[in-house]
Protein backbone atom coordinates (compact mmCIF):
# COMPACT_ATOMS: atom_id res chain seq x y z
CA UNK A 1 0.00 0.00 0.00
CA UNK A 2 2.94 2.38 1.07
CA UNK A 3 4.54 1.63 -2.49
CA UNK A 4 1.21 2.41 -4.06
CA UNK A 5 0.93 5.19 -2.65
CA UNK A 6 4.94 6.27 -3.33
CA UNK A 7 4.29 6.05 -6.90
CA UNK A 8 1.15 7.53 -7.22
CA UNK A 9 2.76 10.55 -6.10
CA UNK A 10 5.57 10.53 -8.16
CA UNK A 11 2.94 9.89 -11.38
CA UNK A 12 1.18 12.95 -9.87
CA UNK A 13 4.47 15.03 -9.44
CA UNK A 14 5.59 14.19 -13.29
CA UNK A 15 2.00 15.08 -14.77
CA UNK A 16 2.24 18.65 -12.43
CA UNK A 17 5.67 18.96 -14.01
CA UNK A 18 4.50 18.41 -17.84
CA UNK A 19 1.55 20.25 -17.30
CA UNK A 20 3.16 23.50 -15.67
CA UNK A 21 4.74 26.25 -17.38
CA UNK A 22 8.86 26.68 -16.32
CA UNK A 23 8.55 30.27 -14.39
CA UNK A 24 11.41 30.83 -12.97
CA UNK A 25 12.18 33.75 -15.55
CA UNK A 26 15.70 34.70 -16.94
CA UNK A 27 16.49 38.03 -17.52
CA UNK A 28 17.23 39.03 -21.02
CA UNK A 29 20.43 41.01 -20.33
CA UNK A 30 23.83 39.83 -20.55
CA UNK A 31 24.83 39.37 -16.28
CA UNK A 32 28.34 41.19 -15.64
CA UNK A 33 29.78 40.43 -12.23
CA UNK A 34 30.86 43.99 -10.89
CA UNK A 35 33.41 45.39 -7.99
CA UNK A 36 33.84 48.05 -6.09
CA UNK A 37 35.89 50.98 -7.75
CA UNK A 38 38.34 50.57 -4.95
CA UNK A 39 39.49 47.56 -5.72
CA UNK A 40 42.86 47.89 -6.58
CA UNK A 41 43.37 44.26 -9.01
CA UNK A 42 40.98 43.50 -11.95
CA UNK A 43 42.59 40.61 -13.09
CA UNK A 44 40.05 37.96 -15.33
CA UNK A 45 38.32 35.99 -12.58
CA UNK A 46 38.20 32.43 -12.98
CA UNK A 47 35.20 30.23 -12.45
CA UNK A 48 37.10 28.78 -9.86
CA UNK A 49 37.47 32.21 -8.20
CA UNK A 50 33.94 33.09 -8.34
CA UNK A 51 32.52 29.56 -6.82
CA UNK A 52 34.67 29.92 -4.46
CA UNK A 53 33.43 33.68 -3.57
CA UNK A 54 30.28 33.25 -4.20
CA UNK A 55 30.36 29.70 -2.36
CA UNK A 56 31.62 32.09 0.63
CA UNK A 57 34.82 30.01 1.16
CA UNK A 58 37.26 32.78 0.15
CA UNK A 59 38.07 35.55 2.63
CA UNK A 60 40.01 37.86 0.82
CA UNK A 61 40.97 39.51 -2.04
CA UNK A 62 44.97 39.61 -2.59
CA UNK A 63 45.66 42.85 -0.92
CA UNK A 64 44.04 41.25 2.48
CA UNK A 65 40.98 43.59 1.85
CA UNK A 66 37.51 41.20 3.42
CA UNK A 67 35.32 40.23 0.46
CA UNK A 68 31.94 41.65 1.13
CA UNK A 69 29.62 39.35 -1.20
CA UNK A 70 26.38 40.61 -2.26
CA UNK A 71 23.35 38.46 -3.74
CA UNK A 72 19.81 39.09 -5.31
CA UNK A 73 16.98 37.36 -3.64
CA UNK A 74 17.03 33.57 -4.68
CA UNK A 75 14.03 33.93 -7.39
CA UNK A 76 15.79 37.08 -8.93
CA UNK A 77 15.47 36.66 -12.57
CA UNK A 78 19.43 38.44 -12.48
CA UNK A 79 20.04 35.67 -9.89
CA UNK A 80 19.08 32.84 -11.17
CA UNK A 81 20.56 33.75 -14.53
CA UNK A 82 24.29 34.79 -12.59
CA UNK A 83 24.28 31.23 -10.59
CA UNK A 84 23.67 29.10 -13.97
CA UNK A 85 25.87 31.24 -16.24
CA UNK A 86 28.33 32.36 -14.73
CA UNK A 87 28.73 30.39 -11.91
CA UNK A 88 27.21 27.14 -13.11
CA UNK A 89 25.09 26.33 -9.80
CA UNK A 90 21.25 26.59 -9.46
CA UNK A 91 20.47 29.06 -7.26
CA UNK A 92 18.93 26.12 -4.57
CA UNK A 93 22.18 24.48 -4.64
CA UNK A 94 24.26 28.23 -3.70
CA UNK A 95 21.22 28.45 -0.52
CA UNK A 96 21.80 24.93 0.48
CA UNK A 97 25.59 25.58 0.15
CA UNK A 98 25.12 29.08 2.49
CA UNK A 99 22.86 27.45 4.54
CA UNK A 100 25.12 24.50 5.79
CA UNK A 101 27.69 27.29 6.61
CA UNK A 102 24.86 29.16 8.48
CA UNK A 103 23.46 26.97 10.45
CA UNK A 104 26.66 24.82 11.40
CA UNK A 105 29.15 27.39 12.46
CA UNK A 106 31.52 27.00 9.72
CA UNK A 107 30.94 30.28 7.45
CA UNK A 108 28.31 33.04 6.69
CA UNK A 109 25.69 34.19 4.45
CA UNK A 110 26.29 36.20 2.24
CA UNK A 111 24.61 39.84 2.12
CA UNK A 112 20.92 40.26 0.21
CA UNK A 113 19.86 43.34 -1.61
CA UNK A 114 16.30 43.54 -2.57
CA UNK A 115 16.99 44.78 -6.23
CA UNK A 116 19.71 46.03 -8.64
CA UNK A 117 19.31 49.47 -8.05
CA UNK A 118 20.67 48.48 -4.14
CA UNK A 119 22.29 45.92 -5.76
CA UNK A 120 24.82 48.22 -7.46
CA UNK A 121 24.76 50.91 -4.89
CA UNK A 122 26.08 48.87 -2.02
CA UNK A 123 28.93 47.52 -4.11
CA UNK A 124 29.77 50.91 -4.95
CA UNK A 125 29.30 53.02 -2.23
CA UNK A 126 32.29 55.88 -2.52
CA UNK A 127 31.00 58.78 -3.55
CA UNK A 128 28.25 61.00 -1.48
CA UNK A 129 24.77 61.18 -3.21
CA UNK A 130 24.87 57.70 -4.60
CA UNK A 131 24.19 55.76 -1.50
CA UNK A 132 20.98 57.31 1.18
CA UNK A 133 22.24 57.17 4.33
CA UNK A 134 20.86 58.65 7.54
CA UNK A 135 24.28 59.88 9.30
CA UNK A 136 28.16 60.75 7.91
CA UNK A 137 28.91 57.57 10.55
CA UNK A 138 26.47 55.10 8.20
CA UNK A 139 28.15 56.59 5.55
CA UNK A 140 31.56 55.60 6.34
CA UNK A 141 30.42 52.75 7.72
CA UNK A 142 29.26 51.67 3.99
CA UNK A 143 32.38 53.25 2.34
CA UNK A 144 34.65 51.11 4.67
CA UNK A 145 32.45 48.05 4.35
CA UNK A 146 31.81 48.16 0.78
CA UNK A 147 35.86 48.24 -0.57
CA UNK A 148 35.74 44.72 -0.87
CA UNK A 149 32.45 44.93 -2.28
CA UNK A 150 31.14 42.29 -5.48
CA UNK A 151 27.88 41.63 -6.92
CA UNK A 152 26.48 40.75 -10.15
CA UNK A 153 24.52 43.33 -12.56
CA UNK A 154 22.58 43.06 -15.92
CA UNK A 155 24.91 44.70 -18.34
CA UNK A 156 22.40 47.48 -18.97
CA UNK A 157 22.36 48.35 -15.56
CA UNK A 158 26.53 49.25 -14.95
CA UNK A 159 27.13 52.84 -14.43
CA UNK A 160 30.31 54.22 -13.60
CA UNK A 161 30.09 53.79 -9.92
CA UNK A 162 31.24 50.53 -9.93
CA UNK A 163 33.48 48.67 -12.16
CA UNK A 164 33.34 45.22 -13.99
CA UNK A 165 35.25 42.24 -12.80
CA UNK A 166 36.30 40.18 -16.28
CA UNK A 167 35.49 36.95 -16.45
CA UNK A 168 37.65 34.26 -17.76
CA UNK B 1 38.76 57.60 8.03
CA UNK B 2 38.90 58.45 11.61
CA UNK B 3 38.64 55.69 14.57
CA UNK B 4 34.79 55.69 14.92
CA UNK B 5 34.90 54.26 11.11
CA UNK B 6 37.00 51.44 12.32
CA UNK B 7 34.88 50.82 15.26
CA UNK B 8 32.16 50.31 12.69
CA UNK B 9 33.68 48.22 10.76
CA UNK B 10 35.10 45.93 13.41
CA UNK B 11 30.92 44.51 14.27
CA UNK B 12 30.15 45.12 10.10
CA UNK B 13 30.51 41.13 10.10
CA UNK B 14 27.49 40.16 13.00
CA UNK B 15 25.01 38.32 11.47
CA UNK B 16 22.35 36.86 13.11
CA UNK B 17 20.10 33.94 11.68
CA UNK B 18 17.69 31.37 13.47
CA UNK B 19 14.67 29.31 12.84
CA UNK B 20 11.12 28.44 14.14
CA UNK B 21 9.48 24.95 13.75
CA UNK B 22 6.51 23.65 14.92
CA UNK B 23 5.00 19.95 14.09
CA UNK B 24 2.05 17.56 14.32
CA UNK B 25 2.31 13.71 14.53
CA UNK B 26 -0.20 11.17 13.95
CA UNK B 27 0.26 7.81 14.42
CA UNK B 28 -1.75 4.21 14.00
CA UNK B 29 -0.06 2.60 17.16
CA UNK B 30 3.46 3.71 19.16
CA UNK B 31 4.17 6.83 20.75
CA UNK B 32 6.23 9.99 18.51
CA UNK B 33 7.15 12.41 20.12
CA UNK B 34 4.58 12.71 22.62
CA UNK B 35 0.72 11.03 22.79
CA UNK B 36 0.67 10.96 19.17
CA UNK B 37 -2.12 8.17 19.21
CA UNK B 38 -5.13 9.80 19.88
CA UNK B 39 -5.76 12.98 18.67
CA UNK B 40 -2.42 13.23 17.72
CA UNK B 41 0.68 15.39 19.67
CA UNK B 42 1.69 19.13 18.90
CA UNK B 43 4.78 18.05 21.46
CA UNK B 44 7.41 19.07 18.81
CA UNK B 45 8.90 22.52 18.31
CA UNK B 46 12.52 23.32 17.08
CA UNK B 47 13.48 27.41 18.29
CA UNK B 48 17.10 27.74 16.90
CA UNK B 49 19.42 31.17 17.28
CA UNK B 50 22.85 31.71 15.98
CA UNK B 51 25.23 34.57 15.62
CA UNK B 52 28.55 34.43 13.73
CA UNK B 53 31.03 37.75 13.91
CA UNK B 54 34.09 37.94 11.63
CA UNK B 55 36.40 40.52 13.48
CA UNK B 56 39.38 39.33 11.00
CA UNK B 57 39.10 37.93 7.74
CA UNK B 58 40.79 34.66 8.76
CA UNK B 59 38.88 34.45 12.14
CA UNK B 60 35.17 33.90 12.45
CA UNK B 61 33.04 33.42 15.99
CA UNK B 62 30.07 31.42 15.72
CA UNK B 63 27.34 30.09 18.77
CA UNK B 64 24.10 28.51 18.08
CA UNK B 65 21.46 27.66 21.01
CA UNK B 66 18.79 25.59 20.49
CA UNK B 67 15.49 24.42 22.89
CA UNK B 68 13.44 21.30 21.42
CA UNK B 69 9.99 19.98 22.39
CA UNK B 70 9.84 16.77 21.50
CA UNK B 71 7.45 14.32 23.47
CA UNK B 72 9.26 13.21 26.40
CA UNK B 73 12.56 12.83 25.11
CA UNK B 74 13.08 16.95 25.04
CA UNK B 75 11.36 19.77 27.60
CA UNK B 76 12.38 22.63 25.36
CA UNK B 77 15.62 23.59 27.96
CA UNK B 78 17.58 25.34 26.07
CA UNK B 79 21.38 23.56 24.90
CA UNK B 80 24.30 24.84 23.03
CA UNK B 81 24.34 23.44 19.51
CA UNK B 82 27.73 24.95 18.67
CA UNK B 83 30.29 27.58 19.91
CA UNK B 84 33.28 27.63 18.23
CA UNK B 85 36.22 29.77 17.20
CA UNK B 86 37.59 29.47 13.64
CA UNK B 87 40.67 30.38 12.27
CA UNK B 88 41.52 29.76 8.51
CA UNK B 89 45.39 29.20 8.51
CA UNK B 90 45.22 30.35 5.28
CA UNK B 91 42.89 30.35 2.14
CA UNK B 92 43.86 30.62 -1.59
CA UNK B 93 41.76 30.59 -4.81
CA UNK B 94 42.57 26.27 -5.19
CA UNK B 95 43.40 25.56 -1.69
CA UNK B 96 41.88 26.11 2.16
CA UNK B 97 43.02 24.98 5.66
CA UNK B 98 41.91 25.78 8.98
CA UNK B 99 41.17 24.47 12.41
CA UNK B 100 38.09 24.82 14.66
CA UNK B 101 37.95 24.98 18.50
CA UNK B 102 35.47 24.74 21.29
CA UNK B 103 32.10 22.49 20.32
CA UNK B 104 32.03 22.14 17.10
CA UNK B 105 29.56 20.82 14.57
CA UNK B 106 30.49 16.46 13.55
CA UNK B 107 31.05 16.11 10.30
CA UNK B 108 29.09 12.67 9.08
CA UNK B 109 27.50 12.47 6.07
CA UNK B 110 25.22 14.83 3.86
CA UNK B 111 23.12 16.32 6.42
CA UNK B 112 23.93 16.42 9.95
CA UNK B 113 25.51 19.82 9.32
CA UNK B 114 21.75 21.05 9.45
CA UNK B 115 19.89 18.62 10.86
CA UNK B 116 17.79 20.67 13.12
CA UNK B 117 17.14 23.52 10.37
CA UNK B 118 13.50 21.97 9.24
CA UNK B 119 14.96 23.83 5.83
CA UNK B 120 18.06 22.00 4.66
CA UNK B 121 16.69 18.61 6.05
CA UNK B 122 14.98 16.55 2.92
CA UNK B 123 11.60 15.68 5.45
CA UNK B 124 10.64 16.11 8.70
CA UNK B 125 12.07 13.76 10.11
CA UNK B 126 15.38 12.95 8.52
CA UNK B 127 16.42 9.53 8.08
CA UNK B 128 16.72 7.57 11.00
CA UNK B 129 18.80 4.90 9.90
CA UNK B 130 21.48 6.83 9.63
CA UNK B 131 20.84 10.29 11.52
CA UNK B 132 19.07 8.29 14.77
CA UNK B 133 17.33 10.84 16.15
CA UNK B 134 17.95 9.00 19.62
CA UNK B 135 21.54 9.63 19.94
CA UNK B 136 21.18 12.97 18.53
CA UNK B 137 23.45 14.65 21.34
CA UNK B 138 25.86 12.40 20.55
CA UNK B 139 25.91 12.81 16.69
CA UNK B 140 25.22 16.59 16.27
CA UNK B 141 28.42 18.26 17.97
CA UNK B 142 31.13 17.44 20.31
CA UNK B 143 33.90 19.32 22.11
CA UNK B 144 37.04 19.53 21.18
CA UNK B 145 39.17 20.47 17.81
CA UNK B 146 38.63 20.03 14.38
CA UNK B 147 40.90 20.45 11.64
CA UNK B 148 39.22 21.47 7.84
CA UNK B 149 40.66 21.27 4.62
CA UNK B 150 40.11 22.27 1.05
CA UNK B 151 41.59 21.82 -2.27
CA UNK B 152 39.42 22.85 -5.56
CA UNK B 153 40.40 21.50 -9.19
CA UNK B 154 38.81 20.96 -12.64
CA UNK B 155 38.98 17.46 -11.42
CA UNK B 156 36.48 18.22 -8.67
CA UNK B 157 36.74 19.55 -5.01
CA UNK B 158 37.90 17.50 -1.76
CA UNK B 159 37.11 18.39 1.47
CA UNK B 160 38.71 16.82 4.73
CA UNK B 161 37.60 17.34 8.18
CA UNK B 162 39.30 15.41 10.85
CA UNK B 163 37.70 16.05 14.29
CA UNK B 164 39.80 14.91 16.83
CA UNK B 165 40.35 14.79 19.99
CA UNK B 166 36.96 15.60 20.75
CA UNK B 167 34.63 14.27 23.72
CA UNK B 168 31.43 13.52 22.82
CA UNK B 169 28.62 14.60 24.42
CA UNK B 170 27.13 12.19 27.22
CA UNK B 171 26.17 14.30 29.83
CA UNK B 172 21.99 14.20 28.61
CA UNK B 173 18.98 11.71 29.41
CA UNK B 174 19.28 10.28 25.48
CA UNK B 175 22.99 9.08 25.56
CA UNK B 176 22.51 7.94 28.99
CA UNK B 177 19.41 5.51 27.71
CA UNK B 178 21.49 4.76 24.66
CA UNK B 179 24.78 3.87 26.15
CA UNK B 180 23.63 2.43 30.13
CA UNK B 181 19.96 1.74 28.95
CA UNK B 182 18.63 3.67 32.07
CA UNK B 183 19.21 7.08 33.08
CA UNK B 184 18.80 5.75 37.07
CA UNK B 185 22.31 4.02 37.39
CA UNK B 186 24.34 5.25 39.45
CA UNK B 187 27.82 6.82 39.15
CA UNK B 188 29.14 8.11 36.32
CA UNK B 189 29.07 8.25 32.07
CA UNK B 190 32.24 9.82 31.10
CA UNK B 191 32.86 10.97 27.53
CA UNK B 192 36.43 9.49 26.42
CA UNK B 193 39.01 11.14 23.79
CA UNK B 194 37.03 10.00 20.31
CA UNK B 195 38.55 10.96 16.70
CA UNK B 196 36.52 11.34 13.49
CA UNK B 197 36.61 12.53 9.92
CA UNK B 198 34.82 12.93 6.47
CA UNK B 199 35.81 12.92 3.27
CA UNK B 200 34.02 14.58 0.47
CA UNK B 201 34.48 14.84 -3.09
CA UNK B 202 32.32 17.27 -5.48
CA UNK B 203 32.74 15.28 -9.33
CA UNK B 204 33.19 18.55 -12.33
CA UNK B 205 29.58 17.69 -12.96
CA UNK B 206 27.66 20.02 -10.70
CA UNK B 207 25.37 18.44 -8.45
CA UNK B 208 27.36 14.77 -8.23
CA UNK B 209 29.20 14.13 -4.79
CA UNK B 210 30.23 11.37 -2.50
CA UNK B 211 31.27 11.13 1.06
CA UNK B 212 32.91 8.34 3.17
CA UNK B 213 32.89 9.22 6.90
CA UNK B 214 34.65 7.28 9.71
CA UNK B 215 35.05 7.72 13.38
CA UNK B 216 35.50 6.27 17.17
CA UNK B 217 33.37 7.46 19.75
CA UNK B 218 34.19 6.08 22.92
CA UNK B 219 32.60 6.37 26.76
CA UNK B 220 33.44 4.99 29.88
CA UNK B 221 31.08 4.13 33.34
CA UNK B 222 32.35 4.07 36.32
CA UNK B 223 29.49 2.87 38.75
CA UNK B 224 31.74 4.54 41.91
CA UNK B 225 30.66 1.24 43.95
CA UNK B 226 32.88 0.40 46.64
CA UNK B 227 32.53 -2.53 47.53
CA UNK B 228 31.02 -3.81 44.13
CA UNK B 229 27.17 -5.06 45.04
CA UNK B 230 27.49 -7.71 42.41
CA UNK B 231 23.82 -6.68 40.97
CA UNK B 232 24.65 -3.90 39.41
CA UNK B 233 26.60 -2.55 36.17
CA UNK B 234 30.21 -2.76 36.35
CA UNK B 235 32.75 -0.27 35.13
CA UNK B 236 32.58 -0.46 31.56
CA UNK B 237 33.62 0.96 28.14
CA UNK B 238 31.11 1.91 25.26
CA UNK B 239 33.23 2.17 21.77
CA UNK B 240 31.14 3.36 18.66
CA UNK B 241 32.85 2.81 15.58
CA UNK B 242 30.80 3.89 12.35
CA UNK B 243 31.81 4.05 8.78
CA UNK B 244 29.44 6.15 6.72
CA UNK B 245 29.01 6.11 2.80
CA UNK B 246 27.10 8.82 0.72
CA UNK B 247 26.30 9.52 -2.48
CA UNK B 248 24.26 12.14 -3.90
CA UNK B 249 23.19 13.90 -7.71
CA UNK B 250 21.21 16.72 -7.24
CA UNK B 251 20.18 18.34 -10.84
CA UNK B 252 18.05 21.06 -11.52
CA UNK B 253 14.35 19.68 -10.67
CA UNK B 254 15.26 16.63 -8.98
CA UNK B 255 17.78 14.58 -6.73
CA UNK B 256 18.57 11.18 -5.69
CA UNK B 257 20.65 10.71 -2.39
CA UNK B 258 21.62 7.30 -0.83
CA UNK B 259 23.72 6.51 2.34
CA UNK B 260 25.09 3.70 3.38
CA UNK B 261 26.07 2.87 7.21
CA UNK B 262 27.72 0.19 9.00
CA UNK B 263 27.82 0.71 12.21
CA UNK B 264 30.06 -1.47 15.06
CA UNK B 265 29.08 -0.97 18.83
CA UNK B 266 31.67 -2.59 21.57
CA UNK B 267 30.44 -2.73 25.40
CA UNK B 268 33.40 -4.70 27.34
CA UNK B 269 33.69 -4.57 31.24
CA UNK B 270 29.94 -3.84 32.48
CA UNK B 271 29.65 -7.73 32.96
CA UNK B 272 31.67 -7.85 35.97
CA UNK B 273 29.43 -6.16 37.75
CA UNK B 274 27.63 -9.21 38.51
CA UNK B 275 29.06 -11.71 40.68
CA UNK B 276 27.54 -14.70 38.65
CA UNK B 277 27.54 -14.18 34.88
CA UNK B 278 24.08 -12.42 34.39
CA UNK B 279 20.92 -14.75 32.46
CA UNK B 280 20.67 -11.24 30.19
CA UNK B 281 24.13 -9.71 29.39
CA UNK B 282 25.07 -6.48 28.70
CA UNK B 283 28.37 -6.64 27.24
CA UNK B 284 27.89 -7.57 23.40
CA UNK B 285 29.87 -6.68 20.03
CA UNK B 286 27.81 -6.53 17.27
CA UNK B 287 27.44 -4.49 13.97
CA UNK B 288 24.62 -2.79 12.69
CA UNK B 289 23.35 -1.72 9.19
CA UNK B 290 21.82 0.83 7.94
CA UNK B 291 21.28 2.73 4.68
CA UNK B 292 18.18 4.74 2.85
CA UNK B 293 17.56 5.78 -1.13
CA UNK B 294 15.88 8.56 -1.46
CA UNK B 295 14.56 11.09 -4.32
CA UNK B 296 13.50 14.70 -4.59
CA UNK B 297 11.10 16.64 -7.55
CA UNK B 298 10.58 20.15 -7.57
CA UNK B 299 7.41 19.91 -9.41
CA UNK B 300 7.33 23.36 -9.16
CA UNK B 301 9.45 26.60 -8.37
CA UNK B 302 8.05 26.19 -4.86
CA UNK B 303 6.99 22.65 -4.54
CA UNK B 304 9.28 19.69 -3.44
CA UNK B 305 8.13 15.66 -3.45
CA UNK B 306 10.13 13.52 -1.60
CA UNK B 307 9.96 9.57 -1.25
CA UNK B 308 12.34 7.60 0.74
CA UNK B 309 12.83 3.68 1.78
CA UNK B 310 14.90 3.80 5.11
CA UNK B 311 15.91 0.33 6.39
CA UNK B 312 18.18 -0.07 9.84
CA UNK B 313 18.73 -3.15 12.03
CA UNK B 314 20.33 -3.31 15.08
CA UNK B 315 22.31 -6.26 14.59
CA UNK B 316 23.37 -7.73 10.86
CA UNK B 317 23.99 -11.25 11.87
CA UNK B 318 19.51 -10.50 13.53
CA UNK B 319 18.17 -8.91 10.64
CA UNK B 320 14.59 -10.39 11.88
CA UNK B 321 15.14 -9.75 15.61
CA UNK B 322 14.37 -13.47 16.47
CA UNK B 323 17.64 -14.17 17.71
CA UNK B 324 17.62 -11.10 20.32
CA UNK B 325 13.80 -12.40 20.97
CA UNK B 326 15.47 -15.65 22.08
CA UNK B 327 18.15 -14.26 24.27
CA UNK B 328 17.00 -11.53 25.97
CA UNK B 329 12.75 -12.10 25.81
CA UNK B 330 12.79 -8.84 23.76
CA UNK B 331 10.29 -8.05 21.40
CA UNK B 332 11.99 -8.98 18.03
CA UNK B 333 10.46 -6.10 16.11
CA UNK B 334 12.40 -3.78 18.10
CA UNK B 335 15.55 -4.31 16.59
CA UNK B 336 15.06 -2.91 13.01
CA UNK B 337 12.88 -0.28 11.34
CA UNK B 338 11.76 -0.21 7.54
CA UNK B 339 10.11 3.20 6.67
CA UNK B 340 8.91 3.90 3.31
CA UNK B 341 8.26 8.10 3.27
CA UNK B 342 6.30 10.41 0.66
CA UNK B 343 5.86 13.69 1.59
CA UNK B 344 5.76 17.20 -0.13
CA UNK B 345 7.15 20.47 0.80
CA UNK B 346 5.41 23.93 -0.41
CA UNK B 347 7.68 27.45 0.28
CA UNK B 348 5.08 29.77 0.86
CA UNK B 349 7.95 33.09 1.34
CA UNK B 350 11.63 32.50 0.83
CA UNK B 351 11.21 32.41 4.61
CA UNK B 352 7.79 30.15 5.51
CA UNK B 353 7.81 26.85 4.61
CA UNK B 354 5.36 23.70 4.98
CA UNK B 355 5.72 20.07 5.22
CA UNK B 356 3.01 17.39 5.08
CA UNK B 357 4.37 13.69 5.16
CA UNK B 358 3.35 9.90 5.49
CA UNK B 359 5.51 7.07 6.85
CA UNK B 360 4.58 3.50 6.61
CA UNK B 361 6.87 1.81 8.85
CA UNK B 362 7.82 -1.75 9.86
CA UNK B 363 10.02 -2.34 13.56
CA UNK B 364 10.29 0.34 16.45
CA UNK B 365 14.29 0.38 16.35
CA UNK B 366 14.04 4.32 16.22
CA UNK B 367 11.43 5.05 18.70
CA UNK B 368 12.48 6.96 21.77
CA UNK B 369 12.14 5.18 25.11
CA UNK B 370 10.82 8.03 26.64
CA UNK B 371 7.94 8.50 24.98
CA UNK B 372 7.56 4.41 24.57
CA UNK B 373 8.73 3.05 28.33
CA UNK B 374 7.29 -0.23 27.88
CA UNK B 375 8.87 -2.18 25.04
CA UNK B 376 6.28 -5.11 25.25
CA UNK B 377 3.42 -1.98 24.26
CA UNK B 378 4.80 -1.08 21.08
CA UNK B 379 3.24 -2.39 17.82
CA UNK B 380 5.81 -3.97 14.80
CA UNK B 381 3.57 -2.01 11.92
CA UNK B 382 2.48 1.80 12.44
CA UNK B 383 1.99 5.07 10.12
CA UNK B 384 2.95 8.28 10.89
CA UNK B 385 0.89 11.56 9.58
CA UNK B 386 2.88 14.90 9.99
CA UNK B 387 2.83 18.12 8.88
CA UNK B 388 5.69 20.77 9.99
CA UNK B 389 5.39 24.88 9.27
CA UNK B 390 8.83 26.27 9.69
CA UNK B 391 9.88 29.96 9.79
CA UNK B 392 13.84 31.33 9.18
CA UNK B 393 15.44 34.32 9.23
Amino acid sequence: MARTACMLVVMVGLLFRVLTVESAVESPDRVVVIVNRALSSHHPASQNMLSAIFGMRLGTWEDGIPVRVHVLPDDHPVHVKFSKQILGVFPHQLRTAWDRMVYSGTGQAPLEVDDEGEMRASVAATTVGLVVVGSEEEMRRKVSGSVGAIGYLSEGMVDGTVDILPTE
Amino acid sequence: MGPSAYAFELFDSVQVHGFLSQGYFLTTNNNLFGSSERGGSLDFTEIGVNASWRPLPDLLLAAQMLSRRAGEAAEGEPELDFGLLDYTVFSTVDRRFGVRVGRVRLPFGLYNDTRDVAFTRPSILLPQSIYFDRTRELAISADGILFYGETRSTFGNITIELAGPFWPRVDNENSELAILGNVDRPGDLDSRVSFGGRLIYEAPLPGLRFAITGARVEAAYDPRFSPPSGLELGPGTDVFEPLFLSAQYDARDWSVTGEYARRAIKDDGFDQGFETPPALPFDQDIVGESYYLQGIYRVAPRWELVVRYDVMFNNADDRDGTKAKARFGIPAHSQFAKDWTVGARYDITPTWMVRAEYHNVYGTFWLFPQDNPDLFATEKKWDIFALLVSYRF
